[in-house]
């Protein structure tokens, strides 16, 4: 597929993004953009596919990779590294996550990018950023790497044992979406001046910036914030309560609309003791405290369905806790078209989360399903002015691959459509070698 | 102040945004806009102020509203109205964060905004969306109640556990920062059609985004992830372990660090783990290697073990807090923390610019602003005269806060 093959749409048509990294902290923010009309090249190593490629069923990967042209390419070649320079020449946006300063290493500095295309925005996506001590830059991070060091580890979970990792991936996302919005800011920048931006997207600097007031509550006050479950340490009439039939809800009770519609639920709408404007009920108070064991023992006696629409008919927050099973009879997720089916080239008719969030007039789409290892290599290549000829040579050499198995190769479900097959290859694939 | 004294700087100066809605969820997108050089109008109800202000010491708020302008409206008058149509004319992006529908109800339609302005980014965002099953639409949400809607609790939680909350506000930085980035690829596409658009982001929706294979294993398969606690539902060595003192997270999912941990923890045979990705939970010598990962750990301080791991290039790190984090020599070195005065409540320090920009950075021009503090500067610069500004005021269109609207929580009862 060529990169003028991209069909037109959407509020990125006609951006240029160029993306590598291993699953989620670079390659989503390359996905949403693709998923909003921008020509995305996702570019993988000539000796080994993106890991998310290579686990036993890719379901991630083939997810978060629709919409994109894949080429393969050895970077620590010198041929390689001309082949990668052209492409950038046509590129607005590079995102990169390889450890900090590789691309440096590399001899793809900023500044010799931007020799080749002044106007590029360069996005460089890592665990510890480009700059800083060198011991940090070199070190590998993941998804928990960047959940540990990045203070949210330490602020989640209960008391006890110990603190915990949150699924999934939370420190990716947030990542992916931080290099998504810098991004199209750099972007912006780079159109108003003519000049690139270099974006340095650190995933531990990136968990410290998303924690509202707690850093600054510790520096003003010393109070390291402390682990305290579904509960909020200050207020009540807040967290999750078991209904009647065993199952959860969540109930939010902030400000005073919804303390007012609470009372009114648990019959303490007359009560004097309430006052008028009331934003929170507070822990440890004696008042506060009745409406607490009154709304427990109003979510007991009554099922979960019942309480959820009870509550929000009268302005109280409250939802079921939903698992992915539950939301497929949902009415508004039904309704809205949470969910979409596609059609991959390898997997075939495969269903997950449609486009996010819904755009009235650029509307976003997927045209197509993730594509296998190198897939796109020679059609962009030719795009660039590559005869055949020399294409072949590049294979050749090694600078250019298509591994075996579209890279799927450590999938042993990729050959298989139903869902009972790969039921039983996952309970074999526990006794066998990998 | 007004609009045209925001100071020049960062990728995203001469962008005009108005932002209106409680906490997190939408004004942290406008907040991001406002530290990379936005001018950025925080829009606050003259029915309540935004509710993060409302804590004893609204802490959230003053670090997430520098750098931006404070004006009230009741956006429920048609003199409120009025106003906001001449705002809206003047700027590029709107964020609001009410419930589905509100801005609708009050004859504030994306047709309506595009009527005064048609390249308007308008970016809605809210628990559920703006359409979809009524009974829904209409349904206040805040974090939790996203979490749990967006099937974000049902992941988290221990093994066998109840279903969790992912602190600190998991639920609302997610639609946050697909405000940011929508608004702002939205914002490109204007540029380039000419045509304005409107954008609608259920909080719900953002959440189910980000599931990686959790959906689709399930679509696949018909079977559900369980909860996993700190681990990882199908692979070992993807925990977080104690240590002798302290704890430390560790990721192995690749080739390398595997062979690297089984050097360092003396593997007799080597040839056992060669090509491993992963440790499969229920494999034997997965689980074996896992055991002695752990035993290892337990003789080791959690700085010990970071330093030995780190130097093999196993990831790993130990449980980072504000208080480990302050004197930490790679956050002094890329100057994590940053510090600010505050007129109200003295040295403040909290996290500085994220991420690094190179060649238009981020700047920190201004604190928190108090409730309506430029007011009356926005509105002569929208054409109101003096005498129209104070009629708007004593119409209560528009209106101040005893104390700049800080004041602590309201005490729940009268019995407090």
């Amino acid at each position: 597929m060529r990169m003028t093959d991209v069909p037109s749409f959407g509020n990125l048509e006609g951006l240029t993004v160029v993306c590598m990294g291993n699953t989620i902290a670079a390659p989503f923010a390359a996905e949403l953009m693709a998923e909003h009309g921008a020509c995305v090249i996702y570019v993988e190593n000539t000796d080994r596919p993106d890991i998310g490629r290579v686990s036993l069923c890719p379901y991630g990967f083939i997810t978060e990779h629709r919409n994109e042209l894949f080429m393969a390419i050895n970077l620590k070649n010198i041929e390689g590294e001309q082949v990668f320079i052209e492409i950038l020449k046509k590129t607005d946006i590079l995102i990169e996550g390889l450890k900090g300063g590789t691309f440096t290493e590399l001899g793809l500095s900023d500044k010799r990018l931007w020799a080749e295309n002044e106007k590029l925005v360069i996005v460089h996506v890592s665990g510890f950023g480009e700059s800083g001590l060198a011991e940090y830059l070199r070190r590998p991070s993941y998804d928990p790497i960047g959940q540990a060091a990045g203070g949210f580890m330490s602020i989640n979970g209960f008391p006890e044992p110990s603190p915990p990792l949150r699924a999934p991936f939370v420190c990716d996302y947030y990542t992916a979406l931080f290099a998504c919005w810098s991004a199209l800011a750099a972007q912006m920048g780079a159109q108003r001046t003519g000049v690139g931006e270099s974006v340095d997207v650190s995933q531990m600097e990136v968990m410290w910036k998303l924690q509202y007031g707690y850093p600054l509550e510790y520096f003003y006050s010393g109070v390291v914030h402390p682990r305290q479950g579904n509960e909020e340490r200050d207020y009540i009439c807040f967290g999750t309560y078991l209904c009647g039939n065993g199952r959860y809800v969540f109930i939010c009770c902030i400000a005073n609309g919804p303390a007012r519609g609470l009372l009114k639920v648990l019959g303490k709408d007359n009560d004097p003791t309430y006052p008028e404007n009331i934003q929170l009920f507070r822990r440890g108070d004696v008042a506060a405290e009745k409406v607490e064991t009154a709304l427990k023992q109003y979510c007991l006696d009554n099922e979960a369905e019942k309480v959820e629409k009870e509550l929000n008919a009268n302005g109280v927050p409250c939802s079921f806790i939903h698992d992915i099973e539950t939301i497929q009879t949902d009415p508004q997720a039904l309704e809205r078209g949470l969910f979409t089916e596609w059609s991959d080239d390898r997997f075939g008719k495969l269903k997950g989360v449609n486009i996010v969030p819904k755009m009235s007039n650029r509307p976003g789409m997927f045209w197509g399903g993730a594509r296998d290892h190198g897939a796109d290599n020679r059609d962009i290549l030719s795009e660039l002015g590559y005869t055949d000829k020399k294409i072949e040579e590049l294979y050749k050499k090694g600078v250019l691959a298509e591994l075996r198995d579209g890279g799927y190769f450590a999938s042993k479900a990729m050959h298989i459509k139903n869902r009972d097959q790969i039921n039983i290859i996952m309970e074999e694939e526990k006794n066998e070698d990998f | 102040m007004k609009i045209s004294e925001v100071p020049s700087f960062g990728n995203l100066s001469g962008i005009k945004v108005v932002c209106t809605g409680n906490n997190v969820a939408a004004p942290f997108a406008g907040y991001l806009m406002a530290e990379n050089g936005a001018a950025v109008i925080c829009l606050e109800s003259t029915k309540a102020p935004d509710s993060a202000r409302m804590g004893g010491v609204p802490l959230g708020f003053m670090t997430e509203r520098r750098n931006e302008l404070a004006l009230s409206l009741n956006l429920d008058s048609k003199e409120g109205q009025k106003v906001f149509l001449d705002l809206m004319k003047n700027v590029d992006i709107l964020i609001e964060g009410y419930k589905g529908g509100t801005f609708s109800k009050w004859g504030l339609c994306d047709e309506a905004l595009w009527e005064v302005n048609p390249k308007l980014v308008i970016v809605h965002v809210s628990g559920y969306g703006q359409y979809g099953e009524p009974e829904f639409v209409s349904r206040a949400s805040y974090d939790l109640i996203g979490q749990a809607f967006g099937g974000y609790s049902a992941c988290n939680g221990e093994r066998g556990g109840e279903p969790s909350r992912a602190q600190p506000a998991a639920g609302d930085y997610f639609p946050a920062l697909f405000a940011c980035w929508s608004g702002l690829a939205a914002y490109i596409g204007t540029q380039t059609t000419g045509k304005g658009e409107s954008v609608d982001i259920a909080q719900y929706e953002a959440l189910w985004k980000v599931q990686w294979d959790y959906p689709s294993f399930y679509f696949t398969t018909g079977k559900e992830k369980p909860r996993s606690g700190a681990g990882e539902s199908q692979y070992l060595g993807v925990d977080i372990y104690k240590c002798k003192t302290g704890n430390i997270a560790i990721t192995l999912c690749a080739t390398g660090p595997i062979m690297r941990l089984c050097k360092l923890l003396g593997v007799e045979d080597l040839s056992e783990y060669e090509g491993m990705f992963v440790l499969m939970r229920g494999e034997e010598r997965a689980e074996k290697l896992d055991k002695m990962l752990a035993d290892y750990l337990l003789t080791l301080d959690a700085e010990e073990a970071d330093r030995i791991f780190n130097e093999n290039q196993i990831p790993c790190s130990m449980i980072m807090s504000p208080k480990t984090m302050e004197h930490h020599p790679h956050a002094l070195a890329r100057n994590l923390f940053v510090e600010w005065e505050d007129p109200r409540y003295g040295t403040m320090k909290a996290v500085g610019a994220v991420p690094k920009m190179k060649n238009r950075p981020q700047q920190y021009w201004r604190d928190a602003p108090g409730y309506n503090a430029d007011g009356r500067d926005i509105l002569s610069e929208l054409g109101y005269s003096e005498a129209e500004i104070d009629k708007l005021f004593a119409d209560g269109v528009t209106k101040d806060l005893p104390n700049q609207g800080f004041r602590a929580a309201q005490l729940p009862c009268k019995s407090n």
